[in-house]
């Protein structure tokens, strides 16, 4: 049970945030009813984490909450699958090291990437910012993601190949 | 250069970009009646301290699709209120409303003699027309027009009248319960009741307390 401030600030939150969740879980799932499922399941999140949300500052919950409702999105989708991430074959490695084509300017690159970036799916773009930007290690991109660290890893991996494949369509040629 | 930087770098630009839109969009969403339901019920429940983990989005879509049944086969039936106007009964239906006026019997079998409105109140017959088992007779008084019929009761085929729209009320015009009016709006009302083994109504761009007062004025006449 919640106390009394708690749980204040579990509604106050949740109310908040709520059409933003929405809109993030629709731009994933792609329907309605998924996407309530996904605010459904953030208020559950909500619930079993306050503690954890009552310590972050005023001004980053909004990025916490819209995480959190990226990889309940996410982990819809992944359930709606007919063949989820676990039918990852486990042998395969993750390889490391890109090189870019040296006629590009850094400004050309940084463009060329992100209109890669944003060509790749939602799960893709996740796992991949978990990853570098956030820096999680597997097993705590596997605890995010709600997926096996074996799942997390090959993911990764397999992320990174299609994002090499769209910079390859945009002139910029990768090593992985 | 580090080009994991700089896609963890584009990464971050874009969900930022895409938090910033969704926060920034001021576009109502319009919640599904399920999902609205569970809102409801739990964000009450947490404030009474009562947070159910077991109270979920699903159940409330069964709850809202078990109401939805329910309404729907109330609806597509029928709904036989039943309701006892006097001697009339009230049945409501999704589309419109009939009155049923039952147990009625009566010895009259032809006109012995003919009902209508008193002229000398302003109302002027314009047209009549006299049927085997009913009277059709159309009155005028400036702007105003009535239509006055007189029926033979005849059991099985009498009081379907249609009160969509109306607002339906027992009167008491020569005896206890002998009539109802409807009410359409202010000024369009009808009156039907029984009267010397026969069944009268009026109708026509007129108030309740005229429909009343001609009612009551009804008298015997002659073609």
């Amino acid at each position: 049970m919640l106390d009394e401030r708690n749980a204040e600030l579990a509604e106050k939150s949740f109310k908040a945030y709520r059409h933003m969740m929405y809109k993030i879980a629709f731009d994933i799932v792609h329907n309605k009813s998924d996407a309530e499922d996904a605010v459904q399941n953030c208020f559950m999140w909500i619930m079993n984490n306050i503690e954890k949300i009552s310590q972050i500052p005023l001004d980053k919950r909004g990025r916490y909450f819209a995480e959190i409702a990226e990889h309940i999105s996410i982990n819809i989708v992944n359930k709606r699958k007919k063949h989820p991430t676990e039918d990852i074959d486990e042998h395969e490695e993750i390889s490391t090291g890109f090189s870019v084509e040296k006629s590009y300017d850094d400004g050309t690159i940084v463009e060329e990437v992100r209109k890669a970036v944003d060509a790749m799916s939602a799960t893709d773009r996740s796992l991949l910012r978990l990853y570098l930007f956030e820096e999680r290690s597997s097993k705590e991109i596997a605890g995010i993601m709600g997926i096996s660290e074996v799942n997390a890893r090959v993911g990764v991996f397999r992320a990174r190949k299609r994002l090499a494949k769209l910079l390859k369509e945009r002139g910029i040629d990768y090593e992985y | 250069m580090n080009i994991d930087k700089i896609i963890a770098g584009a990464l971050e630009e874009e969900f930022e970009e895409r938090i910033k839109q969704c926060s920034d969009d001021t576009e109502k969403i319009r919640f599904s009646l399920s999902y609205r339901l569970w809102e409801y019920k739990a964000l009450r429940n947490l404030r009474k301290n009562r947070y159910n983990s077991r109270w979920t989005l699903r159940r409330a879509k069964y709850a809202v699709t078990a109401m939805i049944a329910a309404v729907s086969l109330l609806i597509g039936t029928t709904v036989y209120a039943a309701v006892a106007l006097g001697r009339y009964s009230f049945e409501a239906k999704q589309e419109y409303s009939k009155l049923f006026i039952d147990k009625l019997s009566s010895d009259k079998t032809s006109f012995e003699e003919y009902y209508g409105l008193p002229e000398e109140n302003g109302w002027e017959l314009t047209n009549y027309d006299i049927m085997k088992y009913s009277t059709m007779l159309k009155y005028k008084c400036g702007e105003k027009s009535v239509d006055f019929s007189q029926s033979i009761i005849q059991e099985g085929n009498m009081g379907n009248i249609n009160t969509e729209k109306a607002e339906i009320e027992p009167i008491s015009l020569f005896t206890e319960n002998d009539g109802f009016i409807l009410v359409f709006s202010d000024d369009l009302c009808a009156v039907y009741w029984l009267y010397d083994g026969y069944l009268l109504d009026l109708s026509g761009n007129i108030t309740k307390d005229e429909a009343i007062n001609l009612a009551h004025s009804t008298k015997i006449i002659n073609f």
